[in-house]
């Protein structure tokens, strides 16, 4: 017995090194692979703070004295305005969707009627369209309709490809809301409407944030209908106006263009931080009913 | 106060499954009736459709004198204690109670005064700010007992609203909503699968099974004198001994073989099953009257096969060799396993039921 104990011994030791080997080797493959997704941010923000000339002697190097003057810059040119456009068109759309799908994915959760199901199909068809694939038509349609280069012209195509998800969402998380709070609450004198909006919709809230911050990131950074659908100078969002500010057509003002991205990313990045938690649950809201 | 009625009720839902059939029940003013019956029975649709939850198909429902088949819930100004307490978990337990009220635009002092009321009865005013997560599974019943209350409707229907409790605090509740229905003098309908609750709380017991009402009395009145074989046996515990005998004349007597066994019947019970003679019949006698026999006269020859002392008494688990039977003894017969030991029935106390249709047979 004592005999075999020693036996093993070295074994141990050998397969303890081969372990620690191994973890050190894929702790550093992870490492290697967050660096490779931070370094172009932190890239950005120091090219952010040196002149074109800096940036044209090298590109990797640090700021030797950084400036703030691409941020102003930026803000004085037509980033402003195209920030104002992407957030008016982020909080309306957002709002809707939020809205749209928590009441179609209540009323394809709690009733059973006549084509629910196909409805539902649909809706979970919508989510697998790629968009580029509906460009063209969406812009002939939009131009047939003369709803092309206004305030509210990327609202309906936002909306409408924000529902799919929403409405799968929802209506898997209303399913897991017991039904009898709403026969309570029907017991209690509450009218239909009253109930959705006073007892479902705030227990619905969780999942209802999570749509909200997978969409406000969606329409904050949508890039393909901005292009298409939007012409007049007014109506253009942000991204679609970094590619424009700081481009002529033989020269791009590199740090200016990171000192763009820069501001853009704030409210972004202020949404996520704030709401990290919320993200990571609404990325796995509805795998698991109840 | 008010009364309920159910005039032929039935319910079939999509497909055609007939949830209840044709339940005639009155519920008197300020009397506690108790649905009864194992899962899928229809109590629980009976009450609901009472509830105005579920649409009535067939039948009329009365409250208070008025037909209330097409009055939505709202305006049948009755409250329900749901199973898993229906609590709204975004509002304090002061704002669950107070919500019913609140949408009726009751003034302000009054909601404040009827809830403070309620939870006074309930003995829950500390926990008026908590939200129902914070509560165990006993507060929430009694918030959910507090909604109810506030809003003082006419009838107030409970839908196994105990299920959810440990053992002891089920006892516990049991005995408050009694209390309650005292205190407050109302008419209540309670739904629930266990017999016990049924027998300990109600003035009137409907039993049900398969969705047919198999009878309606006293709790006294269904454990003394069962309408049937179910009723004998979903009513008691330990449930009802039943023994198939076969009836035979001998010597001016009619006896009742159990195939080891043979049991004399007594001069009345004799006239009444004479023309059974020859038939099989069921023999229902209650646990509590097969007295164990320690001479080992001529009785149940029986094999002890389980034993469960409860302390006051012992339930004690026996065979033949066609049937299985309960007795309970005294605690102080001590039994073994294996043991063989003879019982006599309490003849007097015994129920017969027809073999094919169930039905007790009047003696």
């Amino acid at each position: 017995m004592r005999r075999d104990i020693a036996a093993r011994a070295p074994a141990n030791s050998a397969s303890r090194i081969r372990g620690a080997i191994a973890g050190i080797l894929g702790n550093a493959v992870l490492g290697i692979f967050s660096l490779t997704c931070v370094f172009p941010i932190v890239w950005m923000f120091y090219s952010s703070l040196k002149t074109q000339t800096q940036f044209a002697l090298s590109t990797l190097s640090l700021p030797v004295r950084p400036i703030l003057d691409n941020y102003v810059a930026a803000i004085q040119s037509h980033m402003g305005l195209y920030l104002l456009n992407t957030l008016r068109n982020t909080a309306i759309s957002v709002a809707l969707i939020v809205l749209l799908s928590f009441v179609t994915g209540y009323f394809l959760s709690r009733f059973r009627f006549r084509g629910r199901n196909l409805l539902y199909a649909y809706f979970l068809i919508g989510m697998l369209i790629p968009i580029h694939a509906l460009l063209v038509p969406m812009f002939i349609q939009l131009k047939t309709a003369g709803l092309l280069d206004s305030w509210y012209t990327l609202l309906l195509p936002y909306v409408g490809f924000g529902l799919p998800i929403g409405i799968v969402l929802a209506e898997s998380y209303v399913g897991g809301i017991p039904r009898e709070l709403e026969e309570a609450a029907a017991i209690d004198g509450s009218g239909f409407s009253r109930t959705l909006f006073t007892i479902i919709m705030p227990l619905a809230a969780p999942v209802l944030a999570a749509i909200a911050i997978i969409q406000s990131f969606a329409v904050w950074n949508e890039f393909p209908f901005a292009l298409i659908l939007i012409t007049s100078d007014q109506w253009i969002t942000a991204p679609v106006g970094l590619s424009t500010v700081f481009r002529s057509e033989h020269f791009t003002d590199y740090p200016g263009l990171m000192a763009g991205i820069m501001t853009t990313m704030v409210p972004v990045l202020i949404v996520y931080f704030l709401f990290s938690n919320r993200i990571m649950k609404g990325m796995t809201a509805g795998a698991v009913k109840g | 106060m008010a009364t309920v009625e159910l005039k032929n009720i039935g319910k079939v839902y999509e497909g055609g499954v007939r949830a209840v059939d044709n339940a005639n029940i009155t519920v008197n003013d300020r009397e506690f009736v108790v649905f009864v019956g194992p899962s899928g029975c229809g109590k629980t649709t009976t009450l609901r459709m009472v509830a105005g939850l579920e649409d009535i198909t067939e039948g009329e429902l009365y409250i208070d004198g008025n037909l209330v088949n097409d009055v939505p819930p709202k305006d049948r100004d009755i409250a329900m204690v749901f199973q898993n307490y229906a609590l709204y978990p975004h509002m304090t337990v002061y704002d669950n109670m107070a919500f019913g009220l609140k949408i009726r635009k009751y003034p302000k002092a009054e909601i404040q005064s009827r809830v403070k009321e309620a939870a006074g009865v309930l003995e829950i005013e500390e926990l008026l700010d908590r939200k129902p997560k914070a509560l165990s599974g006993g507060q929430r019943q009694r918030v959910a007992l507090g909604r109810a209350i506030v809003r003082k409707p006419k009838v107030f229907l409970f839908d196994e609203p105990l299920s959810n409790l440990d053992a002891k605090l089920r006892v516990q509740m049991r005995a408050e909503i009694s209390a309650l229905h005292t205190r407050l003098q109302s008419t209540m309908i309670y739904v629930t699968h266990d017999q016990v609750e049924a027998m300990t709380m109600a003035d009137k017991i409907v039993v049900m099974k398969s969705g047919v009402i198999q009878q309606i009395g006293t709790p006294l009145e269904l454990y003394n004198n069962p309408a049937n074989r179910f009723v004998a046996g979903f009513i008691g515990s330990p449930p009802m001994n039943f023994i198939t005998v076969k009836l035979r004349e001998e010597a001016g007597k009619l006896i009742a073989d159990e195939g080891d066994s043979q049991i004399e019947l007594l001069p009345r019970q004799a006239a009444a099953v004479k023309n059974l003679a020859g038939k099989d019949v069921v023999l229902g006698i209650r646990p509590e009257d097969l007295i164990y026999d320690d001479k080992g006269g001529r009785g149940i020859r029986t094999r002890v096969e389980v034993i469960e002392p409860l302390g006051a008494s012992t339930h004690v688990y026996v065979s033949t060799k066609k049937h299985q039977l309960i007795s309970v003894v005294p605690p102080t017969i001590q039994f073994k396993v294996g043991d063989e030991a003879v019982f006599h029935p309490i003849l007097d106390r015994a129920r017969f039921f027809d073999v094919e249709t169930e039905q007790t047979i009047p003696v």
